[in-house]
């Protein structure tokens, strides 16, 4: 390089090495950070659980409301993580055979359902996660 | 220095020992150098979301065509033990960067008759992320399969009023959000989703809690009308809206303005 | 280098893959490992030059520089190209005007459009790697070339604020800043340290000027076969000891401007450390069939102390070399 090229070449690293470590750290610190919204749900709210089970997935929380003179049960289905198909409805079967069956609801984004059940789960009762667009079983509690 | 007399001269064969040791020990470095940052930039992708976008597989999907509060498809999932009808609503989304309102309206004329109570089948790729679902109608004009009218009118739960909030998020859109592109939020993908938004894709509001659950709102305007170039300088930005709280079947809605939607976290810098 | 590259490569996507592999898409994972690839590539790049100009031992990675840079740019194009067609294609508005207003915070430092700062920096990269080649070297003339090249400079200053207010933004991630943080000190430190040495290094304790003549030192303090640099009055001028000699010639090969008095004497030739030019001591000459040739100076030892006249003799111009007694 010759004389005034390395004269630029200094001032152009003599300037950069002050703004750009200045702009450096001003721009990591002042990213805007994404905003927590408070959570709505409080589940301690709801204490009377009857039976749960849970997996990676899925929490399931069965509750027996004694109403009056009416005894009520309802299925909690917690959501854990994002579902990774397009429709899910919820069933409640000994085996896998469902076509005959009602569904007992549907789930959607990550978070907590409370489906309405008229009898409480028999031992041998699973919860089933179906999917009526590909019509395929994709998940078994 | 013992090799101080060392000299490399690039078109000679011959390269004195000590310059190759220290160019063989550099490149080392660099093999070094190379994994490491190759490994600490590839493990520290972290807001990838769970997204998934058929691409190359269309599906065909029955449903009630409903070209408001955005045009969608409402599946019908039969009943529940209670007799409650169990819906579902498609987003339908065109292709590329664009809504499905044109589209929409095309049906409509295709079939001669208002889109309400007007059972639909269309073709289209599916779009879904945590629970919601959106179908490209990919082969565009040609995703109308067929139509039949309803033997007895559906009823649609009403719109249901949940209340005046504040929300706290970042408003994308909705078609690369749930799935076409992952991520499909940040700043990173600002330009594209200012692109979907202004083509007419549903803007999306999305909102973090802190039990770590994710809320998702559609945009629409304080009576229901489509905002779209309006909300651009809102787009993937952290952002807090007020609004109307609606339910329409399995999605949310806020009703607002742009009054109403304040930039936030941008420190003004 | 080619090897180093696909290395990258392949653990950024394998490892990827392995971690995300159920939700990163093809095109993510394209933009991103190229990204990922030409910033490195980009780091190492200008490391080479002050590393090479601090210590001789690393001219060879010189050698390689070149092609190193077109490579880049060619790994950046594709980065650039899956970006434009992602964000920007099939959309409402053409995609370079897209690109321009998508965003509009030209006045905010975090939430400005980090693409266009891309966009620019892969201009300056596409002039360099279209010119990379000697023709252009040669059209332009060295000192026309060399500036446009030492845009890469301003080129850099924008890559790293394309990731810092890109990609950072959104993964946060603290070891990523690191690395580049690291990345920035190592090339802001190696350049001022070259720069500054360089300065200095043709600089006279004192100048003591006779008839002409300036005083520059002794013959001991040059090495055998080496040069001692001096700048006098603009000009920059290496005066070499060899065979019992000295001859003085401009210091800036014709090439690419090479520092000749950073170079050695070898078989009977002055040798660029860049390239390997050779000019012959007594003329400035390169030997034929090479044409190019740079100015001589006349020296005088005077009670074994070098004096030089700063005054360039033309191009080539023969000047008798002096004998050290």
């Amino acid at each position: 390089m010759i004389l005034s090229l390395q004269k630029r070449h200094r001032q152009i690293w003599t300037v950069f090495a002050i703004v750009l470590p200045v702009l450096f750290v001003m721009s990591y610190f002042y990213i805007p950070a994404q905003p927590i919204n408070p959570a709505t749900t409080d589940y301690s709210l709801f204490p009377m659980i009857y039976n749960e089970k849970e997996d990676a997935k899925f929490k399931i929380i069965e509750r027996k409301l004694e109403l009056e003179e009416e005894i009520k049960y309802q299925l909690q289905v917690i959501v854990k993580e994002p579902i990774r198909e397009s429709s899910t409805l919820i069933y409640i079967s000994e085996n896998d055979k469902i076509t005959d069956k009602i569904p007992v609801g549907q789930v959607f984004s990550k978070g907590s359902y409370t489906l309405k059940i008229l009898d409480p789960l028999q031992k041998n009762d699973r919860v089933i996660f179906y999917n009526p667009i590909t019509k395929k079983i994709f998940h078994r509690l | 220095m013992a090799s101080k007399d060392d000299f490399y001269i690039g078109y000679l064969p011959h390269v004195p020992q000590p310059i190759a040791k220290l160019i063989r020990f550099s490149v080392g470095i660099m093999i070094i150098g190379v994994i490491i940052f190759a490994l600490v930039l590839a493990t520290n992708q972290w807001n990838l979301q769970a997204n998934d976008f058929e691409f190359g597989k269309t599906t065909e999907l029955t449903g009630v065509l409903q070209a408001t509060p955005v045009p969608n498809l409402i599946i019908d999932n039969g009943q529940d033990i209670h007799g409650n009808p169990l819906y579902q609503s498609v987003l339908l989304i065109g292709l590329g960067k664009f809504g499905a309102d044109s589209l929409v309206q095309h049906f409509e004329n295709q079939i001669k008759t208002p889109l309400n109570q007007t059972q639909v089948t269309l073709k289209g790729t599916l779009i879904y992320s945590d629970g919601k679902t959106l179908l490209e109608l990919t082969d565009e004009e040609n995703a109308f399969v067929s139509s039949s009218s309803l033997d007895s009118a559906i009823s649609l739960p009403p719109i249901q009023k949940i209340g005046k909030t504040e929300l706290k998020g970042e408003m994308v859109d909705s078609k690369c959000y749930f799935g076409v592109m992952n991520p499909g939020h940040g700043k990173p993908h600002l330009s594209c989703a200012v692109r979907c938004v202004s083509g007419g894709i549903p803007p999306v509001f999305w909102t973090k809690k802190a039990d770590g659950s994710t809320d998702y709102y559609l945009v629409l305007g304080k009576n229901g009308e489509a905002v779209q170039q309006e909300v651009l300088p809102y787009i993937a930005e952290p952002a807090c809206i007020t609004g109307e709280i609606m339910m329409y079947l399995d999605w949310k809605i806020i009703y607002t303005d742009t009054d109403n939607i304040k930039p936030m976290g941008c420190s003004g810098l | 280098m080619l090897g180093l590259m696909v290395l990258f490569l392949a653990i950024f996507i394998g490892v990827s893959l392995a971690l995300f592999g159920d939700k990163i898409t093809g095109e993510t994972l394209i933009i991103r490992a190229t990204g990922a690839l030409a910033i490195t590539m980009l780091h190492v790049i200008l490391i080479i030059g002050p590393l090479a100009r601090l210590n001789k031992k690393f001219l060879p990675l010189l050698y390689n520089r070149r092609h190193l840079g077109v490579t880049m740019f060619l790994v950046a194009a594709i980065h650039s190209v899956f970006s434009i067609l992602q964000f920007h294609s099939m959309g409402d508005t053409n995609v370079f005007v897209s690109l321009f207003t998508s965003n509009g915070d030209y006045f905010s430092l975090t939430g400005f459009p980090f693409q266009t700062l891309g966009f620019f920096a892969l201009i300056i990269l596409f002039l360099m790697a279209a010119t990379s080649h000697d023709f252009w070297l040669n059209t332009l003339s060295p000192k026309i070339w060399k500036t446009l090249h030492m845009f890469v400079y301003l080129a850099y200053a924008m890559l790293l604020f394309h990731v810092m207010l890109g990609v950072i933004q959104l993964e946060k991630s603290p070891f990523m800043v690191i690395l580049l943080g690291i990345g920035m000190i190592m090339i802001i430190y190696f350049h001022l340290k070259a720069g500054y040495r360089q300065a200095k290094m043709g600089k006279l304790r004192e100048k003591i000027e006779l008839a002409g003549f300036v005083q520059v030192c002794t013959p001991e303090e040059i090495d055998e076969n080496r040069a001692r640099l001096v700048e006098i009055n603009g000009q920059s001028i290496a005066i070499f000891k060899y065979e019992g000699k000295l001859s003085a010639i401009n210091n800036f090969c014709k090439h690419q401007n090479g520092p000749l008095s950073e170079g050695k004497f070898v078989d009977g030739c002055i040798t660029c450390p860049w390239h390997g030019y050779q000019y012959l001591p007594d003329n400035g000459s390169s030997p034929p069939p090479f044409t190019e040739k740079v100015s001589t100076y006349h020296l005088k030892l005077i009670d074994n102390e070098i004096w030089v006249n700063p005054n360039p003799e033309p191009e080539g111009t023969h000047i008798d070399a002096i004998l050290i007694s």
